[in-house]
């Protein structure tokens, strides 16, 4: 699949502070890719240089075939960017809010009402079209900005923070228009601390701390690889753990009288050893299910210093 | 449409301020004249003129705000990232945002028109509408700045009080000190033919730079050449008022040179001032330098060095076709001479705002550097000179109209100093 954003050595600076350091990674298209990482590890900083908002010290930025730095107003047709502290028009309605964006982004005046249409039914807005912005709870607010971002229908959309202030109700539904966005074509970085909300839509995972990136991977790679399984027991098991280790081909990563989570070479055959291994050990299997290793346990174990080499640096 | 003009239409032009604009006008105007003991058309035409002012500094105030407004409501971002090209983006802002108050500013100038008993009543209009064009372009471009500077706490009603205090008042001011001819360029005009001509090319100046730094807004990519056109072009206006009827080419020449360099000097500060970026800036430039990237350089150079670059070759031409040559002008004479001090005192305040820049977290760089051109220029020559050590004082502040050469030597001294510093602190805090 092409690469629908590419960066490669950027180097960003502000007065004695490294904001951005070697930073080098590629986003699939199509793909929703989460951008996760601690406070000031450089996560805003990185949207406002892909969105040729910000222009960097060194490096090379290409978002949606073209050059960012070479032509950042070109890009700006291809793109939409929510950023984390976004504001709306108060005075306008969320109608007139639409309408503008969408001809400030170059949408023809004939497609403005399509345009404008389109977008509330996305965002669940179409009833509030005729109420003005500083009328709208602060959910309703983060979906008129994000539908701002959108109405264009830009190839790729770049989100900071765009569940802040969302209801989980809310939150399902942007979950959903994320993931049929994404089937559409278009490709997604969100920017969140909310890991659970991006596990439930993101295919690909950045992770930054202090202005590196620390690993850029397929969230299906991480399951892939993580080669875990949670096996359940019929009958409770005093000593589980030296039982499990004294069999052959897993390693224990956590045990409990009922269940255990462990880890096995990565093949159908030696997933099926080891599930005969156990019973011909006399233990009784109830359940015996790989295990994906969630975006909030990726992150963590990043974080924790495990990071491994993904393909897309 | 114009997606900002659209914009701002639907927040300035309402049902109800469509209809009581007018009415509130016709009532004023009813006033005054039922007020008015005989003629009352010279009252009901300064009224006019007066409402018109006011509205036209009631505008001025919407168009600061519809950039400085957006920072403050975190929509410039949008804003910047906009597919609306530079200009539109640009007379969107200065049409839509004082829209309301255009109308009635048309409204007054046509009472003023109907009711003025002065024959130049259509000079007087057009003077009246370039100038509020240039008020509004100014604080436009001001606004742009601010943006840049973070300076956007408060509204714009400050920065076009400013703006009036310090640029239209005095500006203004000239048309009412007499009815004498101006001189220029050893030309005759008539006032407020020169007045009028003036506002208006300077209200397309105006324009024209606000929507230059609007293209940088939008990541336009520019090379300084319209800042350099604007610099010539000021040289040439202000050295018209020098030169006489009978002046020579040569001496028409000098006295442009001279003026460009002032003009140069003079624009550098505030650039010194307000331009963002310092350490980076620099950092930045050193970079493209280093990777052979000399268009990138140009289009990323800061203007205060742009200026500087200017003011430097000004000062080189000054001193190689006038600086040897004997002239019967004393003051002339002096003239030729004193821009080398005076280039040289201007690198050195620009290597001292540097200093300051290059402080490893910068805070309040050029308020620091203010204070200290402040001691420099001002505060403790005075204070040597009022306790007779006048000899110390020349040494702070070099005499460069009266002794251009000792000068000349101070303020290279000065300058290499301060240049030192800079350059020291750099590579403590930004070298690697």
């Amino acid at each position: 699949m092409p690469a629908a954003i590419e960066v490669s050595g950027l180097l960003f600076e502000y007065p004695g502070v490294r904001a951005l350091e070697d930073v080098s990674f590629a986003v699939a298209s199509g793909s929703v890719t989460a951008l996760v990482g601690p406070n000031g590890a450089g996560k805003t900083t990185l949207l406002r240089c892909l969105a040729g908002l910000e222009l960097p010290l060194e490096g090379s930025i290409h978002v949606a075939g073209v050059d960012v730095l070479e032509e950042p107003r070109a890009v700006h047709r291809r793109i939409g960017y929510l950023s984390d502290f976004y504001g709306l028009y108060d005075a306008l309605t969320v109608r007139q809010c639409f309408a503008h964006a969408a001809a400030a982004h170059g949408v023809e005046e004939s497609g403005l009402d399509k345009a404008v249409e389109r977008t509330a039914q996305r965002l669940d807005l179409a009833g509030l079209v005729g109420r003005r912005a500083a009328e709208l709870s602060r959910g309703q607010r983060q979906r008129v900005a994000i539908g701002q971002a959108l109405i264009h229908d830009p190839q790729v959309l770049m989100l900071d923070e765009p569940a802040s202030g969302l209801d989980p109700e809310a939150r399902h539904s942007l979950a959903l228009l994320f993931k049929r966005l994404s089937r559409e074509g278009m490709t997604l970085l969100v920017s969140s601390h909310i890991l659970a909300e991006l596990d439930e839509y993101s295919t690909d995972m950045l992770v930054m701390r202090e202005g590196r990136l620390l690993e850029a991977n397929p969230i299906a790679d991480v399951a892939a690889n993580a080669r875990r399984v949670r096996v359940g027991f019929v009958h409770e098991i005093a000593d589980c753990a030296s039982l499990l280790g004294a069999i052959g081909g897993m390693r224990v990563i956590e045990a409990r009288a009922r269940q255990a989570l462990v880890e096995i070479a990565d093949s159908d055959d030696a997933q099926g050893e080891a599930l005969r291994a156990l019973v011909m050990a006399g233990v009784a299997v109830s359940s015996f299910a790989p295990e994906r290793e969630n975006l909030h346990e990726s992150y963590l174990r990043t974080m924790a210093g495990e990071s491994r080499p993904g393909p897309a640096q | 449409m114009n997606a900002e003009l659209r914009r701002n239409l639907w927040l300035e032009l309402t049902l109800h301020r469509m209809l009581a604009l007018p009415i509130g006008l016709a009532l004023i105007f009813m006033l005054v004249y039922a007020m008015a003991n005989e003629d009352p058309r010279g009252s009901i035409a300064a009224t006019a003129g007066s409402l018109f002012a006011a509205l036209a500094i009631w505008g001025a105030v919407h168009v600061g705000d519809s950039v400085m407004g957006e920072v403050r409501g975190r929509t410039w971002d949008g804003q910047r990232m906009s597919a609306l090209e530079p200009w539109a983006m640009t007379w969107g802002k200065l049409v839509g945002a004082p829209a309301f108050t255009w109308c009635g500013g048309a409204i007054c100038l046509a009472v003023y028109l109907v009711f003025s008993p002065i024959a130049s009543a259509l000079k007087t209009s057009v003077l009246m509408f370039s100038a509020a064009v240039l008020l509004q372009s100014i604080t436009l471009i001001g606004s742009v700045i601010a943006s840049r500077r973070a300076v956007v706490r408060g509204s714009s009603t400050a920065w076009v009080l400013g703006i009036v205090l310090f640029f239209v008042v005095p500006w203004m001011s000239i048309l009412r000190s007499g009815e004498a001819d101006v001189g220029w360029w050893g030309r005759g005009w008539t006032r407020l033919d020169f007045l009028m001509t003036s506002t208006t090319v300077f209200a397309v100046w105006g324009v024209f730079g606000a929507h230059r730094l609007m293209c940088q807004e939008l990541r336009v990519r520019t090379l300084p050449w319209a800042w350099l056109a604007f610099l010539v072009f000021a040289g040439v206006y202000i050295s018209g008022f020098g030169i006489r009827p009978n002046d020579t080419a040569s001496q028409q020449r000098t006295v442009f040179l001279i003026a460009g360099l002032v003009v140069s000097i003079a624009a550098l500060y505030p650039l010194l001032l307000t331009e963002s970026g310092g350490a980076m800036a620099v950092r930045r430039l050193l970079l493209r330098g280093s990777n052979a990237e000399w268009r990138r350089l140009l289009e990323e150079i800061p203007l205060w060095a742009v200026t500087l670059a200017l003011a430097f070759l000004f000062c080189l031409l000054t001193f190689l076709l006038a600086g040897g040559r004997a002239d019967s002008d004393e003051l002339l004479r002096a003239a030729v001479l004193a821009p080398v001090p005076l280039f040289l005192l201007a690198a050195r305040d620009a290597a001292l705002c540097l200093f300051f820049a290059f402080a490893r977290q910068p805070r309040r760089a050029e308020a620091a550097a203010l204070f200290y051109l402040l001691l420099l220029y001002w505060l403790v020559p005075m204070l040597l000179r009022t306790t007779g050590a006048k000899g110390v004082a020349d040494l702070v502040l070099p005499p460069f109209w009266e002794r251009p050469g000792f000068a000349a030597m101070v303020a290279a001294v000065q300058a290499a100093a301060m240049i030192a510093a800079a350059v020291w602190r750099w590579r403590r805090n930004y070298g690697s």
